[in-house]
């Protein structure tokens, strides 16, 4: 009966959802749009806490169902569409308004999300208090971690240099997007990791809880290695050149922080929110708990993360492109010939 | 190789930093070894002090497998100052615990001072010296070193035992209590330790990246 629900009614809503949304967004062709359905659905994620209040805690079955409806279909069909319609769309670029709009979104509703739940002001200072922590990390550390890292490509004997026409890549909201979530799947990576050495069982709601806060805890003190190091690379755009091999490649972060990141960290993360569903004997429908497990440790990771961002963008990353291009003073090339005439 | 290296010394850096319990927990146990007297008998036993439990009142569990200590074993309810709520003893406070060290004690109804000359103290060891007994305490902790206990019986006269403090068994902590200790510890210090990390990140790029 209740498989049918899900099989017949609620999946059924999600494709329909999924595949019309992501029609017409296409047909408008405007990334404002696609913001705002990303926004939609993002905010709808407070209805279901919302509502457990104004019902104190019994909401009717009715209400339920349609809640089914919302959280199951109607707001993952809503997310997907705008990121698959982001996607297909690159090129267009975001006014850097919308971007923090997005990043602002994605901090506020989680925190609304949590406070509506718990009603703990306490919980909402910690996790702030921790995210600006991180972003202090990220600002004290990545401009001069950034600039060892170069500093090891020159001393391989390598040239650096810079491409002197401006980059004219435009931002899109995904980008963004993809910076908090490779830094949440990562964080939970690394700590399943650091869990399974120490031989640490995965059972129980409250070892969920310990596993997003440990997760907290890896991103403040390591996060700092892969995003941001990274983000700075890529925005000063800087290339390491080669002369003996006559090669020219991107500066990478360190190998070792981006294996616990990426799509292999998506996965992990997958299966461990089922690994922890299904530690709830008395609950039938594992993949229905799994699904409410991982809204809930996206919700609790997103801010902690995404505060960092927001300000790394706003504050940091300019005065840390500065220090970088002071220190290694890199060589303005505009095209591969010049690069032959390099000492 | 050098990744690998790297991921050992993290594991074996974060088993070292997670490994160390410090605040008294429920299993605790304090071991204390007791010499008894009779005349020319002298007979030696453990009296060991295991926490139960540790809510308002602290629940100690007095035990030894000596006849001679009966008067002592079994278990103790003790407010955090160190009185006796319930329990076998009759003397206000437990054995364990002195809430101060006050120039007399009480124990068994009986106020015991310190008796002038007699009295050694150092930065370490307090001792009491009575007609009767002689008390000594680890000022540090206040912990019972050595005690000479009157005892609630007819033949008191005849026979003394002495406590002396042997050891702390400390408990077993579950890897996911040391986890979440760990987690609460960094959580709690996390803006702190990012203050830190950016003033030493200022001081280092005003002087070696000038």
């Amino acid at each position: 009966m209740v498989n049918s629900f899900y099989l017949m009614q609620v999946f059924p809503l999600f494709v329909i959802t999924l595949i019309f949304t992501t029609i017409i967004l296409r047909k408008a062709k405007s990334n404002k749009l696609n913001v705002v359905v990303f926004l939609t659905g993002l905010g709808l994620f407070v209805i279901r806490p919302l509502l457990d209040i104004v019902y104190g805690g019994e909401i009717p079955f009715n209400v339920l169902l349609a809640l089914e409806y919302l959280d199951l279909a109607l707001i993952p069909g809503l997310i997907l569409a705008s990121i698959i319609s982001c996607k297909l769309y690159e090129n267009i670029g975001l006014s850097e308004k919308s971007c923090i709009t997005v990043l602002l979104a994605l901090i506020a509703v989680p925190l609304l999300y949590f406070f509506l739940y718990t009603g703990n002001i306490m919980l909402l200072i910690k996790i702030i208090l921790i995210s600006f922590a991180n972003w202090i990390i990220w600002h004290a550390l990545s401009d001069i971690l950034a600039y060892l890292h170069v500093i090891n490509y020159i001393k391989k004997g390598s040239i650096i240099v810079v491409y002197s026409k401006k980059n004219i890549e435009q931002k899109t909201f995904i980008d963004y997007i993809a910076k908090v979530y490779t830094l949440v799947f990562y964080g939970f990576s690394i700590t399943t990791f650091i869990f399974s050495i120490f031989n640490v069982s995965f059972e129980g709601l409250e070892m969920s809880v310990v596993l997003a806060r440990a997760s907290w805890i890896v991103l403040l003190f390591s996060s700092v290695f892969l995003t941001p190091v990274k983000w700075l690379l890529d925005y000063v755009n800087l290339r390491a050149y080669n002369k003996e091999n006559f090669s020219l490649e991107d500066i990478k972060v360190w190998s070792i922080i981006e294996e616990f990141a990426g799509i292999t960290a998506i996965a992990s993360f997958i299966i461990l929110m089922y690994q922890l569903a299904g530690a709830f004997s008395e609950v039938i429908y594992t993949w229905r708990l799994a699904y409410t497990l991982t809204v809930l440790t996206l919700m609790a990771e997103t801010p902690v993360v995404a505060l960092p961002v927001l300000l790394y963008e706003i504050i940091s990353l300019k005065k840390h492109s500065n220090f970088i291009l002071h220190l290694i003073k890199p060589i303005p090339v505009s095209g591969l010939s010049e690069l032959e005439n390099l000492r | 190789m050098k990744k690998i290296l790297v991921l050992i010394l993290v594991s074996i850096l974060l088993q070292i930093a997670l490994s160390q319990p410090e605040d008294l927990q429920k299993g605790t146990k304090v071991v204390y070894y007791a010499e008894y007297r009779f005349g020319s008998r002298v007979e030696y036993s453990l009296v060991n002090f295991t926490v139960v439990s540790l809510n308002d009142y602290i629940e100690i569990e007095v035990s030894s497998k000596a006849k001679w200590m009966t008067w002592l074993t079994g278990l103790y309810k003790v407010s955090k100052e160190g009185i006796i709520i319930e329990g076998k003893y009759q003397g206000k406070h437990f054995p364990l615990w002195l809430s101060s060290l006050k120039p007399s004690i009480e124990i068994l109804g009986k106020i015991y001072k310190f008796s002038g000359e007699e009295i050694t103290d150092s930065e370490e060891l307090a001792v009491y010296i009575t007609n009767t007994s002689l008390i000594s305490f680890r000022k540090k902790d206040l912990l019972m070193y050595s005690l000479l206990v009157p005892l609630n019986e007819t033949d008191i006269a005849n026979y003394r035992i002495t406590l002396i403090f042997y050891e702390i068994e400390k408990p077993t902590i579950p890897l996911e209590q040391l986890m979440k200790k760990a987690i609460e510890i960094l959580e709690y210090y996390s803006l702190l330790i990012a203050l830190v990390v950016l003033a030493v990140s200022i001081v280092v790029k005003k002087t070696l990246f000038k």
